[in-house]
């Protein structure tokens, strides 16, 4: 196989395969290196929600220009719809104490991005949500939000890449980075290749790869818990999350219900294995029938966690090094990388291609952390 | 945060399964002065190859021959051992601290178990072909069980299919229950007979050997026919099995039946050893992946051991010794003996184990999967009947991106079902070999994904804590 590249991506998670399809598109020759295979990680097991509440300020416009994206999902990866499903999500609170700050945060959202956001009462969220427990209070419906398969969107995007020419190399470690001359030579278990531009896309190891460049950032890694139970007559129509305790519940077209939120196993980060702890599994699972009560009967047939990297403050690294040229970042999606993968891929594409982002990159850039007070945990 | 009352039960041996394996390692751990637990997903010991001995209807059992009512003797042993039993119980996680995850009438618990001796038997090779979900269509060790707790067989006419032991053995079972079988349609592969010869001169002497003349010959005199050389089998029918169809020698023939038992030999059970991250090899014979373990059973992982056709398919004879094996080794492990006195209590059992495996080799290599089993599967038919996946999808995808048999259930779906590849595993593993042109190794095995069984969703509940775990919180306005 060729060895010189106009760009090389390391790592096949949404990102690398969102980034390496856009560099595709605008005729680049690229590489994607892979330690395992597309989609191993957080990309192709988290819960596949699509929806931009509760996202910090600076990531709004980031998840605007997404949503947008993921409505016309199949256009982008040439109809394949990903599993996209534009059901809603509902933010749900469940006393009156919790209304006053979760219009606080509708209103905040508001200020900063244009996406569509209807207030329900009571009553209004049981005319949508019949099954949902009595005890909720209100509630927040973003109809333009909605689910997709994570492993089938990593697919779709990988699929489209190799279409344009990308060539993606499975089981294969990268180990180091050298300078050769304007070039980059990117060191892997299967020899050295080369390219004036290299992408980290490493996720939850993004660190170790930018700590060879001199970008030093720290990242938190969690392993999140999810679940699945076996197909169930049909329990809810929407994404639903609430505003105080962590949770996820969606219900797949198929009947199979995912469970999930953010509730913490183990990670191994040299085995890529994770281990579940099932004290805070059962709460998390005791949070969703304290929702929707109709879930306490079901049964539950998988359940696993997938290796995330928080980063400090809890935003996304994404663009160019801040100590070398040629290398870009998109990593520490802090566990809602998912959703930003059409969006990131395409605005790390423009940057990199010399065209103006749709949206800027500047609060992402991996710069401020580059103090170690900021990156260190 | 404040746990439930479900604190964890601590005890210095666990056993999971009561077949030979599992009882006979209870009754030496147990003679060793350990205090033991013994768990069986069945409410009686005795495994699949005893099943209804210890318990199940009345009805007179000689019809199931002289090596199936020999297992009364190890059962009433291991009832007198002194172990502690738990029925109806399946364990559905296991993690490498050693915690099992035992579900028993609704209830979840978790046993912390010193040593833990993983006897989980082995399972029926799973065989795609044309029609198999069809309802009528059942395994031969399905079917055996029914016989063997129940008392139940077949409706005539039964068609047998398949390849290995257990078919001939089911066939004179039901010929002593005055079953009538139409035709036993042997897919053995011509092959295999010309590279079992080599084993044949050892095989002879055996045990084994007898005891498979003296089956081909109730066969022979009940009027059985066998027919070699049979391919490409297919369940016919619109709402239940109607007919059988099959090729031999060129030729395509159709059987009537009610009934399609088939059989393809069996694979050991590792799935809770997977979870427990041991480690596997792959075994070009028996076409599976095999826990790799000492000559004792002792895994990589600290206080895990294997006995019995979950760490390599033996057979009825051996299992009770790998089993005393895996039991007198984690007497040493335990402290109970040092290992001057395991290697004086195991050399015999050693030599015992190694006669027991004596004419395997024939058995093994004369009705070895074959490579190419998969080849004639049809595009329509189901590879995992779970998520409805056919064998055509898993064919293209093999040869789409990475062949890793992981990589291709997230891509396609298949062992994401309740079966968590019971069902599908070895036949997307065969299809992706013959068509991806990778090797067993880069393929790889199913990741399991606890529960191994479905759990009720309260059961889970119930292990858990009762208050918001502190990450769990969201601080109040976002974004600020």
């Amino acid at each position: 196989m060729r060895t010189s590249y106009d760009a090389i991506v390391i790592g096949a998670g949404i990102h690398g395969c969102s980034v390496a399809m856009q560099l595709s598109m605008r005729k680049l020759r690229v590489l994607v290196i892979e330690k395992t295979y597309p989609g191993r990680h957080a990309s192709g097991v988290n819960a596949g929600s699509v929806h931009h509440i509760p996202r910090l300020t600076p990531e709004l416009p980031l998840a605007e220009l997404t949503l947008r994206m993921w409505h016309d999902i199949g256009e982008l990866v040439d109809g394949e719809d990903c599993g996209y499903r534009q059901v809603g999500h509902l933010k749900i609170a469940e006393t009156e104490d919790d209304v006053a700050p979760m219009n606080g945060t509708a209103e905040g959202v508001a200020r900063h991005c244009n996406i569509e956001e209807i207030h329900l009462d009571r009553e209004a969220l049981f005319d949508r949500e019949p099954g949902l427990s009595r005890n909720v209070a209100a509630g927040i419906f973003s109809p333009e939000c909605g689910y997709a398969q994570p492993a089938r969107a990593v697919h779709a995007f990988r699929a489209k890449a190799e279409r344009l020419g990308a060539v993606f190399l499975n089981e294969t470690c990268v180990v180091g980075l050298r300078r050769s001359g304007p070039d980059w030579l990117v060191d892997t278990s299967a020899g050295p290749f080369d390219a004036p531009m290299v992408v980290n896309c490493a996720g939850a190891w993004g660190s170790e790869v930018a700590s060879w460049v001199g970008d030093h950032v720290t990242l938190r890694t969690v392993a999140l818990m999810m679940s699945v139970l076996a197909p169930m007559k049909p329990v809810m129509e929407t994404v639903i999350g609430l505003t105080r305790r962590l949770l996820s519940i969606k219900q797949f077209e198929n009947g199979t219900v995912v469970i999930g939120g953010g509730y913490r196993g183990t990670p191994d980060l040299v085995t890529g294995r994770t281990m579940l702890d099932y004290t805070r599994l059962g709460y998390n699972l005791r949070a969703a029938t304290e929702v929707y009560p109709a879930l306490a009967r079901g049964r539950v047939v998988r359940c696993w966690s997938g290796i995330e990297g928080i980063s400090p403050d809890a935003l996304p690294i994404i663009g160019p090094s801040a100590s070398e040229d040629g290398i870009w970042h998109s990593f520490a999606y802090s566990t809602h990388g998912f959703y930003l993968g059409p969006a990131a891929g395409r605005v790390l594409a423009e940057a990199m291609t010399g065209e103006r982002p749709a949206v800027s990159l500047e609060p992402f850039h991996i710069g401020r952390f580059n103090s170690p007070d900021i990156g260190a945990a | 945060m404040s746990m439930t009352e479900n604190a964890a039960e601590d005890v210095d041996l666990l056993i999971i399964g009561a077949g030979p394996a599992g009882m006979a390692a209870a009754i030496e751990a147990c003679e060793l002065g350990i205090d033991t637990l013994v768990v069986d997903e069945k409410f009686h010991p005795g495994g699949q190859i005893y099943a209804g001995l210890a318990g199940g209807a009345a009805f007179d059992r000689s019809v199931l021959g002289r090596d199936y009512l020999i297992g009364k003797n190890l059962i009433d042993r291991f009832q007198a051992c002194g172990a502690r039993t738990r029925y109806g119980a399946f364990v559905w996680d296991m993690t490498p601290d050693n915690t099992a995850y035992i579900s028993t009438d609704g209830t979840s618990r978790m046993i912390r178990a010193r040593h833990a001796i993983v006897a989980t038997g082995a399972l029926e090779r799973p065989f795609a072909f044309e029609g198999w979900t069809l309802p009528g269509v059942i395994t031969a060790g399905g079917a055996q069980l029914l016989l063997k707790t129940s008392a139940v067989v077949p409706q005539e006419p039964v068609v047998l299919a398949g390849s290995g032991p257990l078919l001939l053995l089911l066939a004179t079972q039901y010929i002593a229950c005055g079953v009538s079988v139409a035709a036993i349609l042997d897919t053995t592969p011509a092959g295999n007979r010309l590279g079992a010869l080599r084993h044949f001169a050892r095989f002879i002497p055996t045990a084994l050997a007898a005891k498979g003349l003296a089956m081909l010959w109730k066969l022979r005199a009940g009027g059985v026919p066998i027919l070699s050389g049979v391919e490409d089998i297919a369940a016919l029918g619109s709402a239940r099995v109607e007919a059988v169809r099959y090729r031999r020698g060129g030729e395509e023939y159709r059987l009537p039946a009610s009934c399609l038992i088939v059989h393809q030999g069996i694979e050991s059970e590792t799935r809770l050893l997977r979870a427990v991250n041991v480690e596997h090899r792959w075994d070009n014979v028996s076409r599976s992946w095999l826990p790799v373990c000492d000559d004792f059973g002792r895994t990589a992982i600290p206080g895990v051991s294997v006995a019995g056709d979950g760490r390599a398919v033996l057979g009825a004879q051996a299992a009770p010794l790998s089993g005393r094996l895996a039991a007198i080794d984690a007497a040493r492990a335990l402290g109970r003996i040092d290992v001057e006195t395991r290697d004086r209590l195991t050399r015999p059992v050693r030599a015992q184990l190694g006669k027991a495996s004596r004419g395997r080799g024939f058995v093994d290599t004369l009705f070895a999967p074959s490579p190419t089993s998969c080849d004639r599967l049809p595009g329509e038919a189901l590879a995992c009947r779970c998520e409805e996946v056919t064998a055509k999808r898993v064919r293209e995808e093999a040869t789409r991106s990475a062949a890793n048999i992981n990589s291709v259930k997230s891509r396609l779906r298949c062992g994401m079902g309740p079966c968590q590849g019971r069902y599908c595993e070895t036949t997307v593993r065969e299809l992706l070999l013959r068509h991806s042109g990778s090797t067993a190794a880069e393929i790889g095995l199913l990741r399991i994904r606890p529960p191994i069984k479905p759990v009720g969703v309260e059961e889970i509940i119930a292990l858990g804590v009762t208050e918001l775990p502190p990450e769990a919180r969201i601080p109040g306005v976002l974004p600020r």
